[in-house]
């Protein structure tokens, strides 16, 4: 039987999750090992985005799969399939995220809280792409971003690296 | 000019909208924790964070902020060569290097720095780079150098007391030239690709002055008029020589020579992992290699007509040196190598902690004979690789005996590039029905195999010694090479 842990968001929902699962989370594992986790792990994280934290850790636990040897034509094909929907949800993942970028943003500072190195790295690089390439004023309406410059220092950033936004 | 001063540099307290479901319109980005925008960042050319720069204060700062630096003549422009000449191009990029290092705050480290760039025998730029980076306390420096002339490994950076990785990468081959005395002062892993050394004893002495020198990497180096590469460390964990290969693409008429001509001598007391790939070495000398354990070799012959005798010599002493390892991975370039497997007398080797094993396997009987050898010298091993290369086909058959680590210890084997025929199947016969503790046998097939249900009950229906071994059948999404494994 695997060993379950109760995780209990900011907003107090309760998530049932296996020991292996959770132990991706850095922080949570040094919890486990403290023996501060004896019933309901709190955490500092909403129940929306614990949820999606725990998709990714999931996703990403579910890697090995084993064959029995009467069954191989069958399972063969399954674990293509399987292959193939890990792709195909990372790109779903992506997509979302990139729809939603509140879900996004919260998504990094879990990543961050709960030290999972491998969801921040992947989501700090879905970000990095999204702004490479980009002009100024593309970043902004993409994150929103006020553009609170003075019309005299905009002038003094053209002049000293204006020659950076011809493409 | 803008006055920096007057830019907010306050960071940004940290901040998470927790329980809020997203209706918020605000600027989340900006309101990251500096280390993350930093991680972010990270991934972008500084181009890229220079136009980011311009978005707002908050931007501007952590463009100012930023502690990694990754400077590449190749991607700051687009198709530059459209509008200047290749001189104007060059002139453009020291232009902006000089301007993202003048334009940086003197307080700030630049822990990570990434230059792609042109030297020139008249000029001094790239020292100069080198030199402000070095002062900058610099942890982990990337250069990528088309050279026209011999570089110097400056005595700023050799002594720099951050440095912690330096990976130097030349174009095509170019003569280093190291300092007379001394190694770097902090350094944990040093990488040189297509580096030419000229002298023996000052490369022995800088390897032997880095006294904390973990990694070491050496591709497609040329080592001219060496009578011997002697790599003497008592720090070293981890040594790759690499002169395979890579080396048939370049377009360097001397770089294939390794060390044709040149003995090598490994004395590393803490050596961890060994990587040898490409042409045998005149001769080998290992000392002390006591810690070893891991070991990749893939040996090409010295000679275009491989002589049995040295390939026997060289195999022989390799196999002496690393007696001690857990893990060895084996391919050859020339069968002769194998011939001495035929006369096993020629060893008197044994691998006793040998527990994993990788082999690349031709169709060639000596290719079978030199597996059954290290089966036999190997009385522990309990894992078992084979990756199948395709070559002219000898008939297979291969005697049932007691071999210690089939009856004792192997567990686990794994075959590659499989794809059923008549010798892979005598080798999958021959471990099912020897293998008295087998539990795994994973079956590898060759990249669109077209009739993978037509082997399978070929190899099922063998008799198993072990009643737990379990059948596995894997179809491989893109192909699969050797050094992978």
């Amino acid at each position: 039987m695997a060993i379950m842990y109760a995780l209990k968001s900011s907003d107090n929902e309760i998530f049932e999750v296996e020991q292996k699962v959770i132990e991706q989370s850095e922080t949570i594992k040094k919890m486990i090992e403290d023996g501060a986790a004896t019933g309901e792990i709190p955490l500092q994280v909403s129940s929306k985005t614990l949820a999606k934290v725990l998709e990714w850790c999931k996703q990403r636990q579910h890697k090995t799969v084993e064959n029995e040897n009467d069954d191989n034509k069958g399972k063969r094909k399954k674990e293509r399939d399987e292959d193939d929907d890990i792709k195909e949800w990372e790109n779903k993942f992506s997509d979302e995220l990139k729809a939603d970028k509140d879900v996004l943003f919260d998504l990094l500072l879990a990543s961050n809280y709960l030290d999972l190195p491998a969801l921040l790295s992947f989501l700090c690089q879905l970000v990095a792409d999204m702004v490479a390439g980009k002009m100024p004023e593309e970043i902004r309406r993409m994150f929103n971003i006020e553009n609170d410059f003075t019309p005299e220092e905009e002038k003094a950033i053209t002049a000293e690296h204006g020659w950076a936004f011809q493409p | 000019m803008l006055d920096h001063a007057r830019l907010n540099p306050k960071v940004p307290k940290l901040t998470t909208s927790g329980g809020k479901d997203g209706t918020e319109n605000g600027d989340r980005f900006s309101s990251l924790p500096d280390p993350i925008i930093h991680h972010i960042f990270s991934y972008l050319e500084t181009i890229d964070i220079i136009r980011a720069s311009a978005v707002s204060r908050k931007w501007r700062y952590f463009w100012l902020s930023m502690p990694y630096l990754n400077l590449d003549i190749n991607t700051v422009w687009s198709d530059p060569l459209n509008k200047w000449s290749f001189r104007t191009i060059v002139d453009k990029f020291r232009e902006y290097v000089n301007w993202v290092l003048m334009s940086r705050d003197g307080s700030i480290d630049i822990t990570k720095f990434r230059l792609f760039c042109y030297n020139y025998a008249d000029d001094n730029t790239v020292y100069r780079w080198i030199n402000i980076v070095a002062r900058r306390n610099v942890q982990e420096l990337d250069l990528n150098i088309i050279s026209y002339s011999a570089f110097e490994l400056p005595t700023y950076l050799i002594s720099c007391d951050s440095l912690m990785t330096f990976k130097l990468c030349f174009d095509s081959s170019c003569v280093l030239k190291l300092p007379n005395s001394g190694g770097f002062s902090r350094l944990k892993s040093l990488d040189f690709l297509r580096a030419e050394f000229l002298d023996y004893k000052l490369l022995q002495n800088f390897i032997l002055s880095s006294p904390h020198l973990e990694d070491l990497v050496m591709e497609a180096c040329i080592f001219r008029d060496f009578d011997m590469l002697d790599i003497s460390s008592s720090s070293l964990k981890n040594l790759t020589i690499h002169n395979g290969g890579v080396l048939e693409d370049s377009h360097d008429e001397h770089s294939g020579d390794g060390l044709h001509n040149c003995e090598l001598m490994v004395a590393c007391p803490n050596l961890v992992s060994f990587n040898f790939i490409g042409p045998s070495a005149l001769d080998y000398f290992f000392e002390d290699l006591s810690s070893l354990h891991n070991v990749y070799i893939h040996l090409e012959s010295r000679s275009e007509i491989p002589d049995y005798e040295e390939c026997t010599y060289e195999l022989c002493k390799i196999f002496d040196g690393i007696y001690n390892t857990e893990v060895l991975k084996l391919s050859v370039g020339s069968l002769e190598f194998l011939d001495c497997f035929v006369h096993p007398e020629c060893f008197s080797i044994s691998f006793a902690n040998l527990k994993s094993l990788t082999l690349s396997v031709g169709m060639d009987d000596r290719h079978l004979q030199s597996l059954i050898a290290l089966l036999n010298f190997s009385p522990n091993l309990e894992a078992l690789k084979i990756y199948f290369e395709w070559c002219d086909h000898d008939d297979w058959e291969i005697l049932d005996k007691d071999i210690p680590c089939l009856t004792y210890n192997l567990k686990i084997v794994e075959l590659f590039e499989f794809e059923g025929n008549e010798n892979e199947l005598e080798l999958g016969r021959f471990l099912l029905k020897n293998g008295q503790i087998l539990q795994k046998m994973s079956i590898n097939w060759v990249r669109g195999h077209n009739d993978p249900e037509g082997v399978m009950p070929k190899l099922t229906k063998f008799p198993r010694s072990s009643t737990t071994v379990e059948l596995t059948f894997f179809e491989p999404e893109s192909d699969v090479h050797f050094y992978q494994l």
